[in-house]
């Protein structure tokens, strides 16, 4: 019963971060989600949860020697020169369990863009005759892209293996456009319905695991199944008499005399490539050295009647990192043995629609794993500090917080009658 | 016992997390691309036509009987209640008993003035020969169907003069009582059924006179009313009727149900006919073409902010104050020029009115919800019907600019937001 609450509660809990990236296009994308990845500045890649084990790479999952299920929890804060924002929420929520020693199998929830924003323009003036009206205009956005996955890894041959992920994306986005003259207050709901699906194929090879710093190497494509669609309700503006924020009966034109909001439905608006490849070796005292590299880009079709707010979005996404972590064996009984460590570098940069123009961030991260229980509970713990730098968007700062929760299980195993 | 401690401890951080998590400031971007934009427009083509209706003065709060200009008031009708005021169990049937002996009865209509100099003469008519229930209605009847002919089939009851009546020391109110104890025979009370009853001045020639109407004083002390006192005999022994005993003088009074002037107007003008002319006492009223609006390009999913219609006063009027009704039509109309008729066939979408009042030299209306519907398609643009406000002056009428005007001619603004 308990699990099953959990896991509801977390289906319906996703939020994030403010950006201005929020804004644009679908949003700000998010790649990594849960603290273990984020403290190696990981996009899942390479093993980041434990040894040989990412939680957001089903080809790792073979190794698990527990069933389990595991929950995110992130804060952001963006901050400029003028403004701070901050938001956070559950960022991701996942069962995994290994079948036999070859195989594994795994679902779970994800946010994959953040719609989440509030936006102001300027006061303009409106010259009439003998009358200057004053308007502004304000956007508010609450929404997001998600994916329910599930994953499936199996072996190619003894030294490889491979797991194919499938993503059916989901969401919606509810958004007010505000418009003001003078003390009038006029509003326009819209709401979009997201559908679509994705695939990734994750690949991993042990084949040089056997000198004296054992290397593992991982790669991972994605691509499109039904490229993301998206229903666009609009209605009918309306003057917000009793500036409650709500369209009832008080305001003009009464609700009762309009006619339906328009539907408009645009396709193939997500069709994002991604090509990922990382490496794990063993150096010396059980430090493990990870790097990763990896890309993605988004050729959907962006209308821009679908979306004004356009020159912002992130259309491609490059990130190379490299970390060190220390795990914690298998079998640990003192509690100095049951920490992990985590640290990384990372350099990215992004390609914002708007002329090709990019953003730069750099930033370091650092985290902590502590594994309590039987069944290897841990709970992970990560800080990431950025900056994101570039000619045309103020420069921001980026501080990430994450903790993660994973509890492990016993399945698939056979127990001896009491 | 401790995996269960550790779950509600998981659930109140992550309800705390949820409720928790927020933005703090808003972004500033430019917006200009997207949500709403401001427009306005300025339309022009505007046609209107004035026609003649009998003018409808029923509601009216005062009722008239003289000479006004050239206003006639020839004769004011009243309805009595067939039922008493004071118990639904008396009516006017009731004095038909022979137990009931009328000591006195009086209709009584209260006269609107401040001073009484030289008092007038009136009589006072009904009309047993007409065997219909009502023989007049407030909202339907006038000068064009109830004629002299009509006037004349009154059948005379009383004479009575004005009288001052001191109430206190400071008030003073003044009135007509007709006698009316011949009226409660069976041709009033029982045979006849349409219990009206007609006053006219004996001297036409008269200045006006003002009566209160029932409409101006809901409480009922002004309230034309059908005055009874009598004394109700019961016998002790039905079978001998030499000995009854009398029951205290009692009192009941008939309210008037309906009240009517009948005016006749003066002639129309050149300027009536040839302008856009409203009038309440001429029964003139105008309709409005807006055409243009079929065909006219607005971007979807447009919401009007502000539509005003403006009409510009000939200078010639001299008005103080008018207050002018706009009217979503519901029927089409043909009318290319001036036309009398004999009642207003054009009917309204009463919710879709807007009221305007001279200010100025123009009168401005606010015609948002109509040019709202017409842009969803809720009605069709039949155009708008102008008409006078009840509370106007009879006598005003006002004239306004057509579209041949080279610079006063209707115009139609439209402010309106759309994506």
């Amino acid at each position: 019963m308990w699990l099953r609450r959990l896991i509801l509660f977390l289906l319906m809990s996703v939020l994030f971060g403010q950006s201005i990236h929020n804004a644009y296009g679908l949003g700000l994308i998010s790649f990594n989600h849960n603290a273990a990845s984020s403290a190696m500045s990981s996009r899942g890649i390479v093993p980041s949860f434990n040894q040989n084990i990412s939680l957001s790479n089903p080809v790792t999952w073979n190794n698990l020697k527990f069933a389990y299920l595991t929950a995110n929890y992130k804060g952001d804060e963006f901050s400029n020169d003028s403004k701070v924002n901050g938001l956070t929420g559950i960022s991701s929520a996942q069962f995994a369990v290994s079948i036999g020693e070859n195989y594994a199998w795994g679902f779970g929830l994800k946010p994959l863009f953040n719609q989440q924003y509030m936006i102001v323009d300027n006061q303009t003036e409106f010259y009439l005759e003998g009358d200057t009206l004053f308007t502004q205009r304000s956007l508010d956005g609450s929404g997001g892209v998600s994916s329910l996955y599930t994953a499936f890894c199996f072996p190619l041959t003894n030294k490889e293996n491979m797991a194919v992920e499938l993503d059916v994306l989901f969401g919606s986005l509810r958004k007010d456009a505000k418009f003001s003259i003078d003390q009038r207050s006029y509003h326009q709901f819209h709401r979009q319905i997201y559908s679509g699906s994705l695939y990734k194929v994750f690949l991993s090879s042990d084949r040089f695991n056997k000198n004296k710093n054992p290397l593992n190497l991982y790669f991972m494509f994605g691509g499109s199944l039904n490229a993301l669609k998206i229903k666009h309700h609009s209605f009918q503006p309306f003057e917000d008499v009793n500036l409650n924020g709500y369209y009832d009966s008080a305001d003009i034109p009464t609700p009762s005399s309009v006619p339906t909001a328009d539907l408009n439905i645009y396709n193939n608006v997500l069709k994002p490539i991604e090509l990922g490849f990382g490496f794990d070796m063993l150096m010396a005292n059980k430090v493990h050295l990870m790097f990763e590299a990896h890309s993605w880009k988004d050729n959907g079709d962006k209308s821009a009647s679908l979306f004004p707010l356009i020159s912002y979005y992130v259309k491609q996404s490059q990130q190379f990192s490299l970390g060190f972590a220390k795990f914690s064996p298998a079998v640990a009984f003192q509690f100095s043995q049951k920490l992990q460590y985590r640290g990384s570098v990372y350099f990215r940069k992004d390609f914002l629609e708007y002329d090709n123009v990019s953003v730069d961030e750099m930033g370091i991260a650092i985290g902590l794993g502590i594994k309590f229980g039987f069944a290897n509970n841990q709970i992970d713990f990560a800080y990431k500090y950025g900056i994101r730098t570039s000619e045309i968007i103020s420069n921001e700062n980026i501080q990430h917080f994450s903790v993660g929760l994973q509890l492990g299980d016993l399945w698939f195993v056979k127990r001896r009658p009491k | 016992m401790k995996s269960s401690v550790i779950l509600k401890i998981l659930w109140i951080g992550l309800v705390s997390a949820f409720i928790t998590g927020c933005m703090e400031d808003p972004l500033h971007a430019d917006l200009s691309q997207d949500g709403l934009e401001l427009e306005v427009r300025e339309l022009f083509d505007i046609e209107g036509v004035t026609y003649q209706v009998p003018p409808s003065i029923g509601s009216k709060t005062k009722l008239h009987l003289g000479n006004d200009e050239d206003y006639l008031y020839k004769a004011l009708l009243f309805k009595t209640s067939f039922i008493s005021y004071e118990s639904s169990l008396w009516t006017l049937s009731s004095f038909l008993d022979s137990t009931i002996t009328i000591d006195s009865a009086f209709f009584t209509v209260g006269i609107s003035k401040d001073t009484l100099e030289t008092p007038a003469s009136f009589s006072m008519y009904y009309f047993p020969l007409i065997e219909l229930d009502s023989i007049f209605s407030e909202t339907k009847s006038h000068y064009l169907n109830f004629t002299d002919s009509e006037i004349d089939m009154g059948e005379f009851v009383s004479n009575a003069v004005e009288e001052s009546v001191e109430v206190d020391t400071v008030t003073t109110i003044y009135r007509i009582r007709f006698p009316a104890e011949n009226l409660l025979d069976s041709t009033f009370a029982d045979t006849s059924l349409n219990y009206t009853l007609m006053l006219k001045l004996n001297n036409p020639n008269e200045e006006l006179f003002a009566f209160y109407s029932r409409e101006y004083d809901y409480s009922n002390d002004l309230t034309a009313k059908l005055e009874v006192h009598f004394r109700q005999f019961i016998y002790p022994d039905s079978a001998d009727t030499s000995q009854a005993i009398s029951i205290d003088t009692l009192f009941k009074s008939f309210l008037t149900t309906q009240d009517l002037s009948i005016m006749v107007p003066p002639a129309l003008t050149q300027e009536d006919t040839s302008y856009i002319t409203i009038g309440r006492g001429k029964g003139l009223r105008s309709l409005i073409k807006l055409d243009f609006l079929d065909t006219l390009q607005l971007p979807k999913q447009t919401t009007f902010d502000k539509v005003q219609l403006t009409l510009h006063i000939v200078p010639d009027t001299n008005i103080s104050s008018f207050s002018i009704w706009a009217v979503a039509l519901k029927d089409t109309f043909e009318l290319s020029s001036f036309e009398s008729l004999e009642e207003d066939d054009y009917s309204v979408h009463s919710s879709l009115f807007s009221s305007g009042s001279v200010l100025n030299g123009k009168v401005v209306f606010n015609i948002k919800s109509f040019l709202q519907n017409q842009y969803f398609e809720n009605i069709d643009n039949l155009g708008l019907k102008l008409y006078a406000n009840i509370n106007n002056n009879l006598q005003t009428e006002v004239h306004f600019y057509s579209s041949n005007h080279d610079s006063l001619f209707p115009k139609l603004f439209i402010q309106y937001v759309a994506p």
